[in-house]
This record gives C-alpha cells, sequence and structure tokens, in this order.
C-alpha cells in the first residue's frame, strides 16, 4: 500500500501580508496529552517528513521539551502554527536568531 | 503479567483509500455522545476549557498573539464543527474514506485534549483509588486514547 506523501498546502487564511525580513521558525512544545504516534503522523502529514525524519523531531519534542519543525516567512510560519494547532499541537513562532 | 497488551483491531487497512471500522458495541454511542459535548463546549464553552485547542502562536508578544488569533479562531472553529458533522455521520459505518478517517482523528484528539486538560493528566501513568472521583473520566480519557492510537498506526499507512 502506497500513496504519495502529502505535502503541506496551507489550507488555512492567516490574511498576513508578506514578511521578507528576518526568518523565523516554528517550534513544537512537549505535552502529556498528544501520543507519540500521533505527533509523528502530523510532522509526516504536514510537512512531507519521511517516516524517520517525523521520529527524529518527535523524539526531540519529548525528550528536550520542544523543537523546530520549520522556518521561513513570518506568512509562512503563521501558516504553519494554524495547521499544528489545528491538529491538536502546541506550537509557537520567533525570529530565528541563529 | 507483564508487557503491552494487543491491538484490539478496531480498524483496519480497508482499501486503497479507505479503512474498515469495528468497534465495540456502544462505542459509537459513546463518541457520538462526547463529540456532541465538544461541539457545545467549542460554542459556548469557557475560554480556559478550550485553552490547549487554541494556543499561543507568539508567547512573547501579546499583540501580535492578538492579531492571529483574530485571524484564524473562526476557520478553526469551522473545521472542528465540520469534524464532528464528518465523524457523527459516520459513526455507524463500517468503512470510512481517509478524509474522513481525518476528521475522526481531529474530533478524537480535541476531545482528548479538553479533558486531559481538564484531568490535569501527567505523561507518569497514574493509579487511581477505586472511589476517585475522577475514575469514569479518567477511564473515557483512555478509551479516547485507544481508539486514536489505533486509528492513528492505520492511518499512517495511507501516507
Amino acid at each position: 500500500m502506497s500513496s504519495p506523501l502529502e505535502v503541506a498546502d496551507p489550507d488555512i487564511d492567516t490574511g498576513f501580508e508578506v514578511d521578507s525580513d528576518t526568518p523565523w521558525i516554528v517550534l513544537v512544545w512537549n505535552d502529556p496529552i498528544n501520543l507519540m504516534s500521533y505527533v509523528t503522523f502530523v510532522f509526516q502529514k504536514l510537512f512531507g517528513y519521511s517516516r524517520e525524519k517525523a521520529t527524529e523531531l518527535m523524539l526531540d519534542v519529548h525528550e528536550k521539551g520542544r523543537a523546530v519543525v520549520s522556518n521561513g516567512t513570518r506568512e509562512k510560519a503563521e501558516i504553519d502554527v494554524a495547521r499544528l494547532h489545528e491538529h491538536g499541537l502546541w506550537a509557537t513562532m520567533q525570529k530565528d536568531d541563529s | 503479567m507483564s508487557g503491552e497488551f494487543e491491538s484490539l483491531r478496531l480498524f483496519a487497512v480497508g482499501g486503497p483509500d479507505s479503512i474498515d471500522v469495528s468497534l465495540p458495541e456502544g462505542w459509537d454511542e459513546l463518541l457520538r455522545s462526547l463529540s456532541e459535548q465538544l461541539r457545545e463546549a467549542l460554542l459556548v464553552g469557557e475560554v480556559d476549557d478550550l485553552r490547549r485547542l487554541y494556543p499561543t502562536a507568539y508567547p512573547d508578544d501579546p499583540d501580535h498573539n492578538a492579531g492571529f488569533a483574530d485571524r484564524v479562531h473562526d476557520q478553526l472553529l469551522m473545521q472542528r464543527l465540520d469534524s464532528i458533522d464528518q465523524l457523527q455521520a459516520s459513526l455507524d459505518s463500517t468503512t470510512i474514506g481517509i478524509a474522513t478517517a481525518d476528521a475522526w482523528m481531529s474530533t478524537i484528539n480535541e476531545m482528548r485534549l479538553v479533558l486531559g486538560d481538564r484531568l490535569d493528566v501527567s505523561e507518569a501513568d497514574e493509579t487511581l483509588d477505586d472511589d476517585d472521583p475522577s475514575a469514569p473520566a479518567h477511564l473515557i480519557y483512555g478509551l479516547l486514547t485507544l481508539v486514536l492510537g489505533e486509528l492513528t498506526e492505520i492511518r499512517t499507512a495511507f501516507l
């Protein structure tokens, strides 16, 4: 059984104007409710990550408390955060100072 | 006895884009009732009860966070209500499509988030006393966890 990986297409319009300055990062934070398997699934579904990459990110969330799951413009980051919230994950965004 | 319990096999791959459903008797009515309670909470519930469904996006910037919330809240609400409708419309089905399965997952996880937050669940396994008044709610939370876990495993096969 196989099918193309679903790659994220924004389906939530945040109505935000493009901000092409400092890139932004999206973080997902650990919480005691979301299942590890579900978090892994969401990362694969929304971002098109492989099972291995999604699992790696999930374990970072679980063991380190948080993980950076995507980056980009403010608009893209808001879309990604909104989609993660839609799936019940605790996600925030901030400027990438690295 | 030690070790993991075997799956209840609530779900199975049905075809190229479908999932077979086999819920124990009464579970469909329980999910229907719980999803209706979720609908009511979404429409008229207290903000604190729904904080896990509408997290902060900008933790250090209240102004931008307020703007973000204004922009996405109604869309998230409509999507959640639509998912509840899809779940309720398909609870009697023995086969569901992938989009409907996603609606099941969203709704069931949202029920877990609201209930789990209310129960203040932690990652540590906790043993409740038999007369703990929250025991029934914990039982429901556990059931929802079981359903979501098994559905997630099967749904992942379609990625």
